[in-house]
């Protein structure tokens, strides 16, 4: 059996409505499908309850968090992702809806990228580490269960997003590898499930770097 | 034995074989490039660092 050639077609289900792209003077690609509603603005409403709950919820969290460390590695993640993005975009890796964000872009990227989706999914990450760090007291075991504790979560953000139409893919726009699943390459899937690993492994770094420095002082 | 083995090895069939995939792309490889490997190091110095203070945290 060809396993591509299943999923490739299992996979374009999803794609099976794609948009029409357009160009930007730049070459940028883009499309305008739909109702205009910020729905990636909208998409961000949850982490900001979950972020709440936990902070008003945990006292306990509030103190044991390395705040400094945080900090650093959302500067951190943000820093990588902004070339990333970028890179993304004008590639055509995947393309935005025009009618689903907000309109304002920094270096070719929405504005909400690098003020909501490099800040608060890098808090939610940590934050769930350090709940389950301060009940279990198992470093590496909270940060695998961390880790997979997020992979429903973040495919269920990506389906959402594909639902709510704010961005899609195409071969024709960047050449992919063509395993798809509901419309998601992937290569999508390599991103979510890579980004939590790498956000909690810089947050280790910068705790125990900080930590480290404040008690040689 | 859950947590310690199965976990990791778990997500290490998406660490090994996703880039596998993935790299095949410039999508893919870009991820790999940008947060694969260096979630990888910095996890394997933190193991290190832990070791080196005795396990303690």
């Amino acid at each position: 059996m060809n396993w591509k050639n299943f999923f490739t077609r299992f996979g374009q289900w999803g794609m099976r409505y794609l948009p029409a792209f357009e160009k930007t003077e730049s070459g940028r690609l883009f499309y305008i499908r739909g109702l205009r509603f910020p729905a990636w603005f909208a998409m961000a409403i949850p982490f900001m309850i979950f972020i709440i709950i936990f902070v008003e919820h945990s006292k306990e969290l509030r103190r044991t968090i390395s705040w400094k460390a945080l900090a650093c590695s959302i500067a951190l993640f943000e820093f990588v992702l902004f070339p990333i993005e970028h890179l993304g975009i004008n590639q055509g890796f995947w393309i935005y809806n025009r009618a689903r964000i907000l309109g304002i872009e920094i270096w070719d990227i929405p504005i909400e990228e690098p003020l909501i989706y490099y800040l608060f999914p890098v808090i939610m990450v940590v934050f769930l580490w350090q709940l389950l760090f301060n009940r279990f007291e198992e470093r590496y075991i909270c940060y695998w269960t961390s880790v997979l504790l997020l992979i429903p979560i973040t495919i269920a953000f990506e389906y959402l997003a594909l639902w709510m139409d704010i961005w899609s893919f195409s071969e024709n726009a960047s050449k992919l590898w063509g395993i798809s699943f509901w419309g998601a390459p992937i290569e999508e899937f390599l991103f979510w499930f890579g980004a939590p690993p790498f956000v909690l492994s810089i947050y280790f770094w910068f705790e125990r770097t900080l930590s480290k420095r404040k008690t040689n002082d | 034995m859950i947590f310690k083995i199965c976990l990791p090895f778990l997500y290490g069939i998406f660490f090994i074989i996703i880039p596998v995939y993935g790299l095949r792309t410039d999508y893919g490889w870009t991820v790999v490039i940008c947060f694969w490997i260096p979630a990888f190091i910095f996890y394997a110095l933190d193991r290190r660092r832990n070791k080196a203070s005795g396990g303690i945290k």
